[in-house]
């Protein structure tokens, strides 16, 4: 039995998707078995607030790179002629290299006429296994920086997050995904059980909301809105809701702008820690109740 | 001669958009030639912190093999080639093909014997044009479903170089994160304006953006916006001097900054006197002197 994934995304970045799922997976590590998941690859910071040590870390080696032999280049231009990505440039009359942009695609080694160039796997990123300071098993996805292969490392962790799952013996995965809707928040989704999209109500983030559902819609994966610093912009509230109604999306609950949360952040703890009294920690343990219904009446049964 | 910046930061919400708008009207104002370029193609917001209406101007495709099955011998090059297997082909049979999974490089039909294979023209995004403020606006949009937004980034780049001259300054907004498209939005800039934001996990995507700009040589000029959320700024000093990058602005945490980015306007425009609205002048001079 593979554990339920719960993946929390934002097409709009710093809307607070670690914040909810810290406090999150705190909560629901009081009445079930649980893993972190951190799969926002590019800028991973749940392991900062839930104390994440690393005990294990595995590099993978998701991606290619071409790798230029100098000696041998004629500086023919005919690779960088059919370099889709921009990594190779004649510049004056000499081949220029960004490793960077290079995808591995291999185009440039076959058009190479003196075979100068070696296509090689490289690594692209580390997954780090650990625990959380308070108990429960986390398990996070680092892109090397400049690294192409989001995707990969976001599916490798998810992997590994189910093996530690399963020597827990835990159900769940809660996973805290990136932002934007491409590849990494594709893969975050991609086999998930339910998508928890986190927004604020202004006028960028409804629109990238907009594209979050329409990515959990695309996988056909049960979903529903948290609004945070809900009540930031009151009008804008309204209209998350209105969206919500014509959309026929269950709002899981609202998060109050609250100035402990970036007191929290300071501090490196989970608002449900920091300030369990707070107005924001009082609403994310009532969206801890609802997350609850949802795993027992929607997740376990899928 | 036309400057070229970049405004990044890293970490996801940090205002990288607000201050890329609100500069690009700063600069206007000064009597410049601005255009504002959208490279957040996932999540692109320039238009409605603009609340501008954007106009195609064209759309972008990427390659997609199209085997015609009356050329193809079935001789396997084609899936040989395909480094991530989108395409596999086995005994007597036609090769098969997974679309979600090609990457469009074309190496197939660059080895077709038979030349079976064609472009079928796959749709990635589209590039639009737009303005507000005295601004100009280019700005590209991935297809939503689409993994990877590197074909947008390319053609934005590329429409970029071909209009720059006739613009003072060239401001590019990326996309957050680390990873290539950022490092191809930033490509060719004088300077990376980094924005951030005083905390923990600001001062940690920043020190990955700082690591990124470093391998391109490009030097990076650190903002601090919402300053005042939190009682210190020390996270991110630690991370300005292990860098040996400056610290150019603090932008206070500002209540008209949410009003008038709710209401879909530039504070700038809307409250010219708050806070955030002297901040960002006193950052357009700065840059105006980094760029000298």
């Amino acid at each position: 039995m593979t554990a339920k994934e719960i993946v929390i995304i934002s097409a709009k970045g710093g809307v607070g998707k670690t914040t909810l799922s810290s406090s999150l997976v705190l909560e629901l590590s009081k009445h079930i078995s649980i893993v972190a998941v951190d799969t926002d690859v590019d800028a991973p910071n749940l392991g900062i607030v839930l104390g994440c040590n690393a005990e294990r870390t595995i590099p993978v080696q998701a991606s290619e790179k071409a790798f230029i032999d100098f000696e041998k280049c004629i500086n023919c231009g005919l690779c960088a002629k059919h370099c889709k990505e921009g990594a190779l440039e004649m510049i004056d009359g000499k081949l220029h290299f960004t490793y960077y942009l290079c995808e591995g695609c291999g185009v440039c080694s076959l058009v190479c006429p003196v075979k100068a160039i070696e296509i090689k796997r490289v690594e692209s990123g580390i997954i780090k296994i650990g625990k959380s300071r308070y108990g429960f098993p986390c398990v996070t996805g680092e892109l090397y920086v400049g690294e192409s292969a989001s995707g990969h490392i976001v599916a490798s962790a998810k992997r590994f997050a189910q093996m530690e799952a399963w020597k827990h013996k835990a159900e769940i995965l809660l996973i805290d995904g990136p932002p934007g809707s491409s590849c990494p928040t594709i893969s975050s989704v991609t086999g998930s059980h339910y998508v928890i999209l986190v927004t604020e109500p202004t006028p960028a983030a409804l629109s990238d909301l907009d594209r979050a559902v329409g990515i959990a819609r695309h996988f056909k994966i049960p979903h529903g809105i948290v609004i945070n610093k809900s009540d930031l912009v009151p009008e804008f509230r309204d209209k998350v809701y209105k969206y919500a109604k014509t959309m026929n999306i269950e709002i899981l609950g609202e998060i109050p702008y609250d100035k402990k949360v970036p007191e929290a952040i300071a501090n490196e703890r989970p608002i449900i820690e920091y300030a369990p009294n707070s107005p924001s920690a009082i609403a994310i343990k009532e969206i801890g109740l609802k997350v609850r219904e949802i795993i027992i009446h929607k997740i376990k049964n899928a | 001669m036309t400057n070229i910046i970049a405004v990044s930061g890293g970490k996801g919400g940090t205002g990288k958009t607000t201050v890329a708008v609100n500069l690009a009207i700063a600069l206007s104002k000064k009597k410049y030639k601005v255009l504002l370029v959208d490279a957040d193609a996932d999540a692109p917001n320039v238009h409605i912190l603009m609340g501008a209406s954007r106009e195609k101007i064209r759309d972008v495709y990427a390659f997609l093999p199209v085997i015609d099955n009356e050329k193809c011998i079935k001789c396997g090059e084609c899936a040989k080639v395909c480094r991530i297997h989108a395409l596999i082909q086995a005994g007597d049979h036609y090769p098969v093909f997974f679309p979600e999974i090609c990457t469009s490089c074309g190496a197939c039909a660059l080895v077709c014997p038979t030349k079976a294979i064609s472009d079928g023209q796959k749709l990635m995004g589209w590039i639009y044009s737009g303005h507000a403020y005295g601004v100009d606006l280019l700005m590209g949009e991935l297809k939503l479903g689409e993994a990877s937004a590197a074909a947008v980034v390319v053609e934005l780049k590329e429409e970029v170089k071909k209009i720059m001259a006739n613009y003072d300054w060239v401001i590019i907004d990326t996309s957050p994160g680390v990873h290539c498209d950022v490092l191809r939005a930033i490509i060719n800039s004088k300077v990376v304006l980094a924005v951030t934001e005083p905390t923990p996990f600001g001062s940690h995507d920043l020190k990955r953006l700082i690591t990124l700009t470093n391998v391109v040589g490009i030097p990076v000029k650190i903002i601090i916006n919402r300053a005042g959320i939190v009682a210190d700024e020390k996270v991110i000093k630690k991370v300005a001097d292990e860098t040996k990058s400056e610290i150019i602005a603090s932008i206070p945490y500002d209540d008209f900054a949410i009003r008038a980015y709710a209401n879909g306007k530039p504070v700038l425009v809307e409250y010219p006197n708050a806070p955030s609205s002297v901040a960002i002048m006193e950052i357009a001079n700065i840059v105006e002197e980094i760029c000298k």
